[in-house]
């Protein structure tokens, strides 16, 4: 035994030292230089099939049509991707994880080019690890500027169709007085009934993965996504933001849908409000069904700098249970009934608060006035000691 | 037949290998089918995934927990699955790294080398090239470049499997589509070693007093130990690992080694017959009377019965007579015999023949016992026809062996030619230390 062991050894050796010698003997073939031909979205739209299948990721584009049969999973799996931006699905394999560095070379003999837009960004992947110092946000030739139009007031929600990973986007968004005042975007997964069993903003350990990757994860990017479309109130001003490009793709996609070509009106802040520095907190009673309205105002420098509402359940010693904020069924069933849930609302108010500097200039909201009676009454109590 | 080669033990170690493998298969097929080097990856893959059970399992092997080795038909057959096992992990982890390179070669060499050699960053690959490595060093020694190592020290280099284990680990954790099974077998070779390494010389050995040493011929001697605590329960035949303290030793104080029983179960003493083979085994001749002895067993299913209607035929050559001197000395004790045994008592010359009086002695007072002497010096090498003579039914016996390896590969040619079925010769070689 000892015999074969050894001779499998010496025949491991020799096979790996001569693929390491070949591999310095023979020249390499050069890196293309320049970044090749520019790709429009288009052209990568259309070759979206099995004969002439094509990638972007990270602003490269890719023909893998030869690779397609040796791709070590289902074809369908790789074909979903075709003429798509799929650096999402680059980076997380559908279990989390990133190609290896071996998948990272096979992919570099395939490159063919640069996705409009990203001209001038970093020639193709070069490393899975973290590109924290890019985190800055880059303009996406994607986004296509929208002529102006008013959205009306109201509560707005659209919900995607599952991805190949079986997670559905959803944007919920509040409008009042031409301002878009609360906005939620996620990504959920529903189980056979339809009930919300995953949220990616509450998955902290995913947010570690694609931080790793892509040096963002959901945890800022969601927001950010959110805060540019609800500060600037036009789609054409939200820039993409380096790593999360297909979050910014589903949430352009979404926001479209909703707001059409319409815009919102841009929003003003009220600086100076005359309230005494620091934090403010109020409590109601519970209602007939244990639920307790709490806010806490926290003002610096004379100004409302943040507000949060919110509804939660407290045992019988008071302990903290659950709060509303946390249940996507909850926010399904309301926004059945009322076409707003708590997702939109509950920030709806807390904005329009932290904006106007006023209880008396916010507004209830179609479908959730219950809320906006216990928001009023709580904030009138809690900042009855900062006037 | 079945119960020859197959024991009770040997499901559980399949069980390591093929539930790994089954988590994986949907997937490898799904690959495998597609392509050449699909094929190739496939295979690699599923190296990998069988190299790492085997090594875990090698590890597992080396826990010796007494009595439990018979589930596994007894040390020594653990001892042989071991390298075994171990051998093949080796090699089928080293097929693993080269199928994965060479199934995408046909893509370049770049990624050739990449699947291989990737930044350090993808540490996962690198670790297991660590693992790799440190498995070269500690198997080195048993590819003989220089000589046989000697036992004490061959034992400390293998010591080298516990990080080598970790890193495999490390290595396949963070790739592993099902990291889960990983967990648990990695967990039982680390706690297998751990027991082995730490726990075992404090919980697992029992106390014992030197109380006789009897020189039986130059270079043999009997040593007879008094319980000084808990006394140890075992069958005739069995072995254990036997550690001095005799500060006085020359040699391999506080060292572990293995040696048979000689004595009964029912007899007053533990006793031990030691043939200066080594090191160890020539420094203990001079162990004194009151030094304070520690044993750890017993293992061993030396009396295995795969025919338990059948009568024994045992054939005991130099030391190898002592597991035979155990179950004569049973015989004896109890006053009745499991089966009846005839023993042939294979020695140099009347000189060499130990314990002979004994076994004389207990033959005559025993009638399920016999005894023939065959002096190797005047009568050459046993034949069929001195088997014949003195133990007519002796086809139809069931056997069993001990004693140099020329001796026990003499025997098994013999008695297979004369139509003994190989099922029914148990045999050990004596020729560890």
């Amino acid at each position: 035994m000892n015999k074969i062991a050894y001779t499998t050894l010496i025949a491991f050796v020799s096979s790996i030292l001569t693929l390491v010698g070949a591999y310095w003997l023979v020249p390499s073939f050069a890196q293309p230089s320049s970044q090749g031909q520019i790709i429009s979205l288009k052209e990568l739209a259309e070759n979206n099939h099995t004969d002439s299948c094509w990638k972007a990721i990270d602003g490269r584009v890719y023909d893998i049509t030869s690779y397609v049969d040796e791709h070590p999973t289902p074809v369908n799996v790789l074909t979903d991707w075709c003429g798509k931006e799929s650096t999402a699905a680059w980076y997380d394999k559908g279990n989390g994880r990133p190609h290896s560095p071996g998948a990272q070379a096979l992919l570099a003999q395939f490159d063919i080019g640069v996705l409009e837009g990203h001209e001038g960004t970093s020639p193709a992947v070069t490393d899975i690890q973290p590109q924290t110092e890019n985190l800055a946000v880059t303009s996406s030739a994607a986004s296509q500027p929208l002529s102006v139009g008013q959205i009306a007031d109201g509560s707005y929600y659209a919900e995607s169709e599952p991805s190949s990973r079986g997670l559905n986007t959803i944007l919920e968004m509040t409008v009042k007085n031409g301002q878009i005042i609360g906005i939620y975007f996620d990504e959920i997964r529903r189980n056979e009934s339809g009930s919300v069993e995953y949220r990616k903003s509450a998955d902290l350990e995913y947010a570690d993965r694609w931080r790793q990757v892509s040096g963002v994860s959901q945890l800022s990017a969601f927001p950010a996504l959110e805060a540019q479309l609800m500060q600037s109130g036009s789609l054409a001003e939200v820039d993409a933001i380096t790593g999360a490009t297909s979050a910014y793709n589903a949430f352009s996609a979404l926001a479209s849908e909703l707001m059409g070509e319409q815009q919102a009106v841009a929003i003003a802040r009220v600086d100076n409000q005359g309230y005494r520095d620091g934090s403010y907190y109020a409590e109601s009673e519970p209602d007939s069904r244990g639920w307790r309205a709490l806010v806490e105002i926290t003002i610096v420098n004379g100004r409302i700098a943040s507000v949060y509402y919110d509804e939660i359940q407290r045992d019988d010693e008071g302990v903290f249970q659950a709060r509303k904020s946390d249940d996507l069924n909850y926010a399904d069933r309301w926004r059945r009934v009322s076409q707003i849930s708590h997702l939109s609302a509950f920030e709806g108010y807390e904005n329009q608060l932290m904006l106007t500097g006023s209880i008396d200039n916010v507004d209830a909201l179609t479908g959730a006035t219950s809320a906006f009676e216990s928001f009023r009454r709580l904030v009138h109590e809690a900042l009855a000691e900062a006037h | 037949m079945i119960k020859r080669w197959f024991k009770p033990g040997d499901l559980l170690l399949i069980a390591m290998v093929v539930i790994p493998v089954l988590l994986i298969l949907p997937s490898l097929m799904q690959e495998a089918w597609h392509q050449p080097s699909g094929f190739l990856r496939g295979l690699a893959r599923l190296a990998g995934v069988i190299g790492l059970s085997l090594m875990l399992q090698a590890a597992m092997m080396s826990i010796r927990l007494p009595r439990l080795d018979r589930l596994f038909g007894g040390l020594p057959r653990l001892w042989t699955q071991h390298r075994l096992v171990g051998f093949l992990g080796f090699m089928l982890v080293m097929m693993h790294a080269w199928g994965l390179s060479f199934s995408v070669i046909t893509r370049g060499l770049e990624p050739a080398m990449v699947v291989l050699f990737p930044p350090l960053s993808y540490w996962p690959v690198w670790m297991g090239w660590l693992a790799l490595a440190i498995m070269v060093t500690f198997l080195g020694p048993t590819f003989r470049f220089s000589g046989r190592m000697d036992y004490q020290k061959w034992k400390r280099l293998h010591l080298l499997s516990a990080p080598a284990i970790l890193a495999a680990l490390a290595h396949t954790l963070p790739l592993a589509t099902y990291p889960l099974v990983w967990w648990f077998l990695g967990a039982l070779a680390i706690g297998a070693i751990i027991w082995r390494k730490v726990l075992s010389p404090s919980l697992g050995r029992f106390e014992y007093e030197v109380v006789d040493v009897n020189t039986l011929v130059r270079g043999v001697i009997e040593i007879s130990l008094k319980s000084r605590g808990q006394a140890m329960h075992y069958e005739a035949g069995q072995f254990v690992y036997l550690t001095p303290f005799d500060d006085s030793l020359s040699n391999g104080i506080g060292e572990e080694h293995p040696y048979t029983l000689s004595s009964a179960p029912g007899d007053v003493y533990l006793k031990i017959s030691i043939k200066d083979l080594g090191d160890a085994s020539h420094a203990i001749q001079t162990i004194k009377k009151g030094s304070r002895v520690q044993i750890e067993g017993p293992y061993g299913d030396f009396y295995e019965r795969h025919y338990p209607q059948k009568k024994q035929l045992w054939f005991g050559g130099g030391i190898g007579i002592t597991p035979f001197v155990s179950g004569a000395r049973d015989m004896a004790c109890k006053g009745q015999a499991a089966a009846p045994a005839h023993l042939f008592y294979l020695a140099n010359d009347d000189y060499r023949a130990y314990f002979i009086d004994e076994l004389r002695e207990i033959a005559d007072r025993q009638p399920a016992f016999d005894l023939t002497l065959h002096l190797f010096r005047e009568q050459g090498p046993i034949t069929a026809a001195f088997l014949q003579e003195h133990c007519p039914d002796y086809r139809d016996r069931e056997i069993y062996i001990c004693g140099p390896l020329p001796m026990v590969n003499h025997l098994r040619a013999l008695l297979v030619l004369a139509g003994v079925p190989a099922s029914a010769v148990h045999f050990e070689v004596f020729d560890f230390l």
